[in-house]
Formats: C-alpha cells, sequence, structure tokens
C-alpha cells in the first residue's frame, strides 16, 4: 500500500468509527454524552497497549512511522522540515475553518444552534435532531482525524501518548480561550494556548496552567477571548447610541 | 486464594464506596459533576500522612476530615455558589480544573515519590480467621 492510500484509509476507518460511535452516543443528554465519549476515548487509549496488539502498535513503546514515495508531493523528511510542513498544516487549518463556517451559515448549522438552545423544542417542532447532531459528529471527527494523520507525518512517530486525555482537555482549553460561540475562537484559542504553553512548559508548569486557564476562563470570561471582544464591542456601540438618544 | 482476593477486593471496595457515594451525593443533592474529587481524595491522604507524622495516626483521622469539612465548606461558598446558575458543564469543568490545581499543588508541595504511613499497632500485623492469616 502506498502511503496515501494508507492515509485515506485511515482517514476512511476514523470516518466510520465516528459514524458508528456518533449513532450509539449523538441522541444522549450533554453530561451523558461528556462520560461516553470519555469512556470511548480511554477505551481506544487502553486497547493500544494491550500485549496481544503489541507487534501492531508497539505498546507502550509507540510506533516508529516512515513512508517512501510522495505524500502530496512531498517525501517524509520533507515533512519532518518545520518550514516544508508549514504551509501544508496552515493550509488544513484553513480548509478546516472555511468548511466549518460555510457549515455554520447552512441550514444544518441554524438547525445545530437551535438544537443547541433547546432540543426538545427543536423536536416537537417536527425538526429531526438526531441526524444533524450525528453529522456535525462524524464531521468535527473527519477534521481531527486530518491533523491526526498531519501530526504523524510530521513527527514521524505515533504512541499512546497521542491518545490520552490531555490531548482532548488541551484542545478543550483551546476552544474554551478562544470562546465556543464563534468560528474564530477556537483559531484564537489555538493561538494563546501554543504560546501560553511554550512560555509555561519551560518552567514545567504545563498542567497548572491548563487547570488555572479552564478555571478562570469559565468564571470570568465564559464566551472567551472573541466572545469577550465581541459583547464589549456590542455593549459600547449600545452606549453610545443611548448617549445620542436619551 | 480466592477468600484472600475477596477479602482484598473488599477493602479496595470499602474505599470505592466511600468516594463514589460522595459522587453520588453532591451529583442528588447539589445537581454538581465533580471531577476534582479525585483530587480531594488525594489531598485528604497527603494531609493525613502530614499530620501522621506530627502526633500520629489516630491524630490524623480525627484532624484530617475536620480539615476537609472545612476546605468542603470554603468550596460550595466560593465556587458552587457564585455558579449556580451556569450550565452542569461549565460547573463540571470547574471542578476539573480546581482538581487539576490542587494536584498540582500538591506535587509541588510532595513531590512526585511514593510516602507510607505507619499503621497502628491495633492495625498493623496480620489476623487468623477461618484458618488463614490475612494480609498474609
Amino acid at each position: 500500500m502506498t502511503a496515501m492510500q494508507a492515509l485515506l484509509v485511515s482517514f476512511l476507518i476514523v470516518a466510520v468509527y465516528a459514524a458508528i460511535l456518533g449513532a450509539l452516543i449523538a441522541r444522549t443528554n450533554p453530561l451523558a454524552f461528556m462520560m461516553l465519549t470519555l469512556a470511548a476515548g480511554e477505551m481506544i487509549s487502553h486497547s493500544v497497549m494491550l500485549e496481544g496488539l503489541r507487534d501492531y502498535t508497539g505498546g507502550a513503546d509507540g510506533l516508529v512511522v516512515g513512508f517512501k514515495g510522495a505524500v502530496l508531493g512531498m517525501q517524509a523528511a520533507d515533512f519532518a522540515n518545520a518550514a516544508r510542513f508549514w504551509p501544508v498544516a496552515w493550509t488544513a487549518a484553513w480548509i478546516a475553518g472555511l468548511i466549518i463556517w460555510t457549515v455554520r451559515r447552512s441550514r444544518l448549522g441554524a438547525i445545530l444552534r437551535a438544537v443547541r438552545e433547546n432540543e426538545e423544542r427543536m423536536r416537537f417542532s417536527g425538526f429531526n435532531t438526531y441526524a444533524p447532531r450525528l453529522i456535525a459528529f462524524v464531521l468535527i471527527n473527519m477534521i481531527a482525524a486530518v491533523s491526526g494523520l498531519l501530526h504523524v507525518l510530521n513527527a514521524g512517530f505515533v504512541s499512546p501518548d497521542s491518545l490520552s486525555l490531555s490531548v482532548s482537555t488541551n484542545a478543550l482549553v483551546a476552544a474554551l480561550m478562544g470562546g465556543v460561540a464563534s468560528s474564530a475562537g477556537p483559531i484564537v484559542g489555538g493561538l494563546i494556548f501554543s504560546f501560553a504553553q511554550d512560555e509555561f512548559g519551560a518552567h514545567d508548569a504545563t498542567q497548572l496552567f491548563t487547570g488555572v486557564a479552564v478555571v478562570a476562563f469559565i468564571i470570568l470570561i465564559p464566551r472567551g477571548v472573541v466572545g469577550g471582544i465581541l459583547d464589549a464591542a456590542r455593549q459600547s456601540t449600545r452606549s453610545l447610541v443611548g448617549r445620542k438618544r436619551p | 486464594m480466592i477468600a484472600l482476593l475477596i477479602a482484598n477486593s473488599l477493602a479496595l471496595a470499602s474505599l470505592l464506596i466511600m468516594l463514589s457515594s460522595g459522587l453520588a451525593l453532591i451529583y442528588g443533592l447539589r445537581d454538581v459533576i465533580n471531577f476534582g474529587h479525585g483530587a480531594l481524595y488525594m489531598l485528604g491522604a497527603y494531609l493525613g500522612y502530614t499530620v501522621a507524622l506530627l502526633g500520629g495516626f489516630w491524630l490524623a483521622l480525627f484532624v484530617v476530615p475536620i480539615l476537609l469539612a472545612c476546605l468542603g465548606v470554603a468550596f460550595e461558598r466560593l465556587v458552587l455558589r457564585p455558579l449556580q446558575s451556569r450550565s452542569h458543564i461549565e460547573v463540571a469543568l470547574v471542578t476539573l480544573g480546581l482538581g487539576i490545581i490542587l494536584g498540582q499543588i500538591l506535587i509541588f508541595f510532595y513531590g512526585g515519590a511514593a510516602r507510607s504511613v505507619d499503621a497502628p499497632r491495633i492495625l498493623s500485623g496480620s489476623i487468623e480467621a477461618f484458618g488463614l492469616s490475612y494480609p498474609a
């Protein structure tokens, strides 16, 4: 199998897995959803450590991933080179952002927002609330798969650490920091988070930073940096308008 | 052999029962999913270690629950009440974050190495029952 075929096959496997998992859990309420996704993630990260699968997964040692030939016109060494890899990651991030932004503006996005506000009312109004949530779940998992595939190409190495809960909490903290109220939020959050992780990682305080960031953002700026700025802008224009017409 | 396994499981299970009944209690009474519960368990263990070094196991058994009860009051007043109007998920994430912070603070003070507390004389050693000695 060539490297490109391998990437496509793994992408499809993730999509199928996401569809099956989503079909089972997309119907549940937020708390149950949280616990079930947590359980599903732990299941995967522990099953790669199984002794019987050691020949395929490398157990706790992980696997060195190398390939011959070209992927997207680049050799294995090019992906390890930051200058060559950067445009690929940046393009992928932009495409993912555009896809999400398009979905957000579509009919599907409108239904998803309404379901978030009040699932029961949407169901009583005759909307199918299950299919949109399933589609959204599969879509975001496919985007996550792209990000994971790029990670493997870049690092040339994969280990159970890549499957650990901390990867999810890092993404969660990044999303909280930027704010989940707009498509730009996670992007801004991702930038702030990567920068902060570098800064705190130098003092071996990454975990502490994660904890403090979660608490501080939820309590003080629940809508994140982007949401907070939008709110502040709206408030100041309102007060300006109010002053003109007392 | 099986008797030993059962005795060990019962000992471990009683710890888990105390932990999980705490989770059930705070979910039932306060509608809070407490992801920081494990960190409080750990704090209890480390405070127990410190107090046991200073004044022995029985003093620790008396003092540490009181200390953690005070912490619980502070947690309720300072965190849970102000966040009462927030969604479940947000409160759960705050408890997760506080748990991480507490864990890191404990690692800062105690380091990553394991500590042990000597059991008092009445609880140490093994007992004979049904022709078996436990712990073996």
